[in-house]
C-alpha cells in the first residue's frame, strides 16, 4: 500500500539513496586498504578516527540514554520514539566499531583483547563493555517490537540493562583519556560528566535528525505529535545540556589556563590553531544559534528549525571532540613544540564510508523492521512484513 | 635487585655513541634522514631509534641529552595495555611481547615521556629500548653504557644510583627521575634546570594511582548521571500529568 508522499515514497530515489550509501561504503573499503597497508608514522598516535569513534560512541550511548527516558522511566510521552530510538543507538554504535578496529596496527590480532583481558586497561574493559551494550540493545529492542506479548516488567529490565551498560560505556569512555596523566589536556575527574553531557546532547539531537528527516522522506510531513515532543521535551533538555556543556568546557579550560602544564594546550584551543574551531564551529554554531533556536518560541515549533539547531549541535560535538583529542596531542613532549596534524585521505576516506554504513543500517531497519509506532512484527520474531520503507 | 642508569649529563659530548651502539646491538637499521637545522638526527625516537641523543641550544650553552625509555618504577604503558603486552621485570626493565600487541597506541599515548613508537614500516608492533634485558641477564652492562666514552651514563643497583644522584644534587646538581611519574630507573643528572633542556614537565605520582583516584570518579559519575535522569524523568513524568489535568 502507498500512501507516502514522500521522496522515498517512489523507489526510484530510495534506490538512488541506496546506490549512493554503497558507493559510499566503497570509498570506506579504498580508505581502509590505505590504513590498513599504511607505512608511514603519523605525528601523533591517535588520529581523525579517534575522535571520529568518540563521537559516533557519544552519539549512540547518548541516544540510548534519551531511549531510557521511557525504557527505564517509563514516560509515556516519549513512546513514539523509542522502537526507532533503540535501532538508531544499535547502527550509530557501528561506525565507532570500524574506525577503532581500522585503527588499530594489528586488526586482525584484536582477538588478544578478550583472551588476555587486563583489568587496569580502559581499552581491555571497553571491548567488554560494548559487547554487553550491543547485546542488552538488540534484547530491549525485541523487547519492545514484540511488546504485546512481552510484560511491562522484561521491557523495564531490558531498559535497565542498557542504562547500566550505557553509563558504564560512558564513564569507561571518559575514563580512558581522563586517566591519562601524560595528556594534561585530557586529565581530568570531570571527562566523564563532561562526555555523558556531550553524548545526550547529541543522542537528543540525533533522535531529532533521525525521526524528522525519516518522516520527510517517507510521509512528506512530521506528524505533530512528533514536533510537540521535540519543543516541549527535546528542546528544553538540549538548551540545558547545552548549558552544562558550557559550564563544563569553561571549569576544565580556564582553571588550565592557570596551571603551567595545561596552559599550552587550553591555549591552543583558545587562542590557538584550534580557536576557529573552538569559538566559531564549538561555541557560537554548536551552542549558541541552536540555543537560540531551541529557545524562541517563533522556531522551535518549526521542523526546519530544529533540523538546523540539530545539524549545528552535531557539528559543534563532533568538532569538540576533534579539538579535545587532537589538540591534546599536539603538543611535543620534549622541548614542547607544536605538532600539526592534518587527516590523511585514508582517513577522511574511511569517515566517509563509515558513516555511509551507519547510514544504510539505519534505512536497512526502516525497510524491514516495525519501527513505526503502531507496526507490528509479522514474521522471524521481529521482522515486519512486506520489506518496503513507505507505509 | 633493581638496576639503574646514572645519567650525568654533565659529562655528555655528543659523539652518539650510545645512538649507535643502540642500533648495532638490537639490529635496527639506520633511518634515512636529513639535515633539519640541527645537530639532532633524527628529529625524534622512532620505533627503530629506541636512544636518541636530542641537542638544545640554551642561553647558558648548548646541551646533548641521551633520550630513551626511562623504565619507570610504575609504568603507565604496563598499565593501560589492554592485552598485557608490557610488563615490568624485578630487574627494572619494562619489556613487551610483540605477538600480543594489537597496535592499539594506547601505551604511546599514555607513557608521560612519549616513548613507545609504532614500527609501521616492518612487523607493525610497538618498539622501545629494553634497557638490553638481555645483556643484562648475562651480567653486561647494556649497549648504549658500554659503548658511552665519558661515563656519562653508569649501570648500578638503583638505590646505590638514587644515592649518588642525592649527593649530587646536594652539591647543587639537578636531578630528574627520582620522583617523576612515580620513580624512573633512569636518573638523570645537569648543571641547569630540567625544563631549560626541554625535559617532558612530569608529574610526581605514578600512572597507575592516578588510575584509580579517575576510577573512584568513574564510579561516582554512573550513580549520580544514573541519579540525574530518574529525576529529569521524575520532572517530566509530573509536567505530563500537568499536561493531561489542563
Amino acid at each position: 500500500m502507498r500512501t507516502s508522499k514522500g521522496l522515498f515514497g517512489g523507489e526510484f530515489y530510495l534506490l538512488l539513496w541506496i546506490v549512493g550509501l554503497l558507493g559510499g561504503i566503497l570509498l570506506g573499503v579504498i580508505g581502509a586498504f590505505m590504513l590498513l597497508t599504511r607505512e608511514e608514522t603519523a605525528p601523533i598516535p591517535w588520529g581523525l578516527l579517534v575522535p571520529s569513534y568518540v563521537f559516533f560512541a557519544l552519539a549512540a550511548t547518548g541516544s540510548s540514554l534519551v531511549n531510557s527516558i521511557f525504557s527505564v522511566f517509563r514516560i509515556e510521552s516519549f513512546r513514539p520514539i523509542i522502537k526507532r530510538g533503540i535501532w538508531l543507538s544499535l547502527v550509530l554504535i557501528v561506525p565507532a566499531w570500524i574506525f577503532i578496529i581500522i585503527d588499530l596496527g594489528r586488526p586482525f590480532s584484536m582477538y588478544n583483547l578478550y583472551l588476555l583481558f587486563h583489568p587496569t586497561s580502559r581499552l581491555g574493559w571497553m571491548g567488554w563493555l560494548y559487547m554487553a551494550f550491543a547485546l542488552y540493545l538488540v534484547m530491549e529492542l525485541v523487547v519492545v517490537i514484540r511488546e504485546e506479548r512481552m510484560t511491562e516488567r522484561a521491557g523495564i529490565v531490558t531498559g535497565v540493562l542498557v542504562l547500566i551498560a550505557t553509563l558504564a560505556v560512558h564513564t569507561n569512555l571518559g575514563a580512558l583519556f581522563g586517566a591519562i596523566n601524560a595528556k594534561p589536556l585530557w586529565s581530568s575527574h570531570f571527562l566523564a560528566s563532561h562526555f555523558i553531557v556531550s553524548a545526550m546532547m547529541v543522542g537528543a539531537v540525533f533522535h531529532i535528525l533521525a525521526m524528522i528527516v525519516t518522516n520527510l522522506l517517507k510521509r512528506g510531513s512530521v506528524p505533530g505529535e512528533l514536533t510537540q515532543l521535540f519543543s516541549k521535551y527535546y528542546a528544553p533538555m538540549v538548551i540545558g545540556l547545552i548549558i552544562l556543556n558550557w559550564i563544563l568546557v569553561a571549569g576544565e579550560y580556564i582553571p588550565a589556563l592557570f596551571n603551567p602544564e595545561e596552559a599550552p594546550y587550553a591555549k591552543l584551543l583558545l587562542a590557538g590553531p584550534y580557536s576557529v574551531s573552538f569559538w566559531l564551529i564549538e561555541i557560537v554554531a554548536g551552542g549558541i544559534i541552536p540555543l537560540v533556536i531551541l529557545f524562541s518560541r517563533t522556531t522551535k515549533n518549526k521542523v526546519p528549525w530544529l533540523l538546523t539547531a540539530s545539524i549545528l549541535v552535531v557539528l559543534g560535538v563532533y568538532f569538540s571532540k576533534y579539538d579535545l583529542l587532537i589538540g591534546g596531542q599536539s603538543i611535543q613532549s620534549f622541548a614542547g613544540g607544536f605538532i600539526s596534524y592534518f587527516p590523511g585521505g585514508g582517513e577522511i576516506l574511511l569517515l566517509i564510508g563509515a558513516t555511509a554504513v551507519c547510514l544504510l543500517l539505519y534505512t536497512l531497519g526502516e525497510l524491514l523492521l516495525p519501527l513505526e509506532p503502531e507496526e507490528k512484527p509479522a514474521w522471524f520474531v521481529f521482522v515486519k512484513r512486506g520489506a518496503s520503507i513507505s507505509n | 635487585m633493581p638496576k639503574a642508569v646514572l645519567v650525568d649529563l654533565r659529562r655528555c659530548t655528543g659523539c652518539r655513541g650510545c645512538q649507535v651502539a643502540c642500533h648495532q646491538w638490537n639490529e635496527r637499521p639506520a633511518e634515512e634522514t636529513e639535515f633539519w637545522g640541527t645537530y639532532q638526527n633524527p628529529p625524534d625516537n622512532t620505533a627503530n631509534t629506541w636512544c636518541l641523543v636530542r641537542f638544545r641550544d640554551t642561553d647558558k650553552g648548548f646541551f646533548f641529552t641521551t633520550w630513551r625509555c626511562m623504565h619507570c618504577l610504575e609504568p603507565a604503558c604496563v598499565s593501560v595495555c589492554p592485552t598485557q603486552a608490557l610488563h615490568k621485570t624485578e630487574e627494572g626493565p619494562v619489556l613487551y611481547d610483540e605477538t600480543r600487541c594489537i597496535g592499539c597506541q594506547y601505551c604511546h599515548a599514555a607513557c608521560p615521556f612519549d616513548i613507545p613508537r609504532f614500527d609501521w614500516e616492518e612487523d607493525r608492533v610497538i618498539r622501545k629500548c629494553t634497557f638490553c634485558a638481555d645483556r643484562l641477564a648475562m651480567g653486561i652492562e647494556p649497549a648504549c653504557v658500554k659503548a658511552c666514552p665519558t661515563d656519562t651514563l653508569t649501570l648500578g643497583e638503583r638505590d646505590e644510583v638514587v644515592a649518588k644522584a642525592r649527593a649530587e644534587a646536594e652539591k647543587g646538581a639537578y636531578v630528574y627521575g627520582l620522583e617523576e611519574a612515580g620513580g624512573t630507573s633512569w636518573i638523570y643528572l645537569s648543571s641547569v634546570p630540567f625544563d631549560e633542556l626541554g625535559f617532558p614537565k612530569v608529574e610526581r605520582v605514578a600512572y597507575p594511582s592516578h588510575s584509580l583516584a579517575v576510577l573512584g570518579s568513574q564510579l561516582g559519575t554512573i550513580v549520580v548521571g544514573g541519579a540525574a535522569l530518574g529525576l529529569y524523568s521524575l520532572y517530566l513524568r509530573r509536567k505530563d500529568r500537568e499536561g493531561e489535568r489542563r
